[in-house]
């Protein structure tokens, strides 16, 4: 059962992919892939803040939460497609981007799941603390 | 709003989603290691599949189904990252490292190599 609700949210996922990337290409018109490293930064954070403030307060059924983070976010988010841009920026010799490309990714993916764990671990400290506060009074 | 390349898209990505799940679940019960293998095996397979699909020049409908949506779905970026910021902070620098600097590398190589290997 929790593999065909993982497959729903993955389908959600890829749907949500394509059609932001059409969007995208819409008003994008340069060869940097613009689409794909903002999915993959949202999805960053996203995965990371779910991780550690919705997880850990145990209010969601956990299939819930592995089917937004590994069904949902984790197909929104892509490696190979990286993968595919970056190594055809490289073959068209646009070194510049290839490589602010790849810093990008690189740098920017591990500060927005940084940012997104550290906002979430915030919030779940402040609402353990809130909520020890209000037993205290009882 | 679901025409027919958006419904390629979603059956690719329900059965790309079903497969990293199943292939991440059947690694960790064979024994759990500190470094995540079943994301990594699954990237690099992933990066190397999505070269050999897009170097074949398939059409479009193949493209949508097998490129856009299940390896697009398959492999993971957020789960890469969210696990590179977990050995961090549990002080396993050097897997950190490792896991982020083979990741990078093999999976361009491996899509290099696909798209070489579909080009044939």
């Amino acid at each position: 059962m929790i593999y065909i609700v993982v497959g729903i949210a993955g389908m959600i996922g890829a749907l949500s992919r394509y059609y932001l990337g059409l969007f995208v290409d819409i008003w994008w018109h340069h060869p940097f892939p613009f689409a794909t490293l903002s999915i993959n930064l949202i999805g960053c954070f996203a995965i990371s803040w779910i991780t550690m403030y919705l997880a850990r307060l145990h209010r969601l059924p956990s299939e819930l939460i592995t089917a937004i983070n590994t069904g949902f976010i984790g197909s929104f988010t892509t490696f190979s497609t990286f993968s595919v841009e970056s190594v055809r920026l490289l073959q068209q010799s646009e070194w510049a981007i290839a490589l602010s490309y790849i810093f990008s990714s690189l740098a920017g993916g591990l500060a927005m799941s940084w940012l997104g764990a550290q906002t979430g671990n915030f919030l779940f400290v402040k609402s353990t603390q809130k909520h020890r506060f209000e037993g205290e009074k009882k | 709003m679901l025409n027919h390349s958006a419904l390629l898209v979603a059956i690719g990505g329900f059965f790309g989603a079903i497969a990293r799940f199943s292939i991440n679940n059947w690694l960790k019960r064979s024994g759990s290691t500190p470094f995540p293998t079943g994301t990594f095996v699954i990237n690099l397979a992933g990066a190397f599949l999505l070269g050999y699909i897009l170097g074949k020049e398939l059409n479009q409908g193949w493209q949508l189904l097998l490129g856009t949506g299940f390896m697009g779905a398959f492999t993971t970026f957020s789960t890469f990252k969210l696990e590179a910021i977990q050995l961090h902070a549990n002080r396993k620098r050097k897997m950190f490292l490792l896991y982020l600097g083979a990741s990078y590398l093999f999976g361009m190589l491996l899509a290099f190599l696909g798209m070489k290997l579909g080009q044939r």
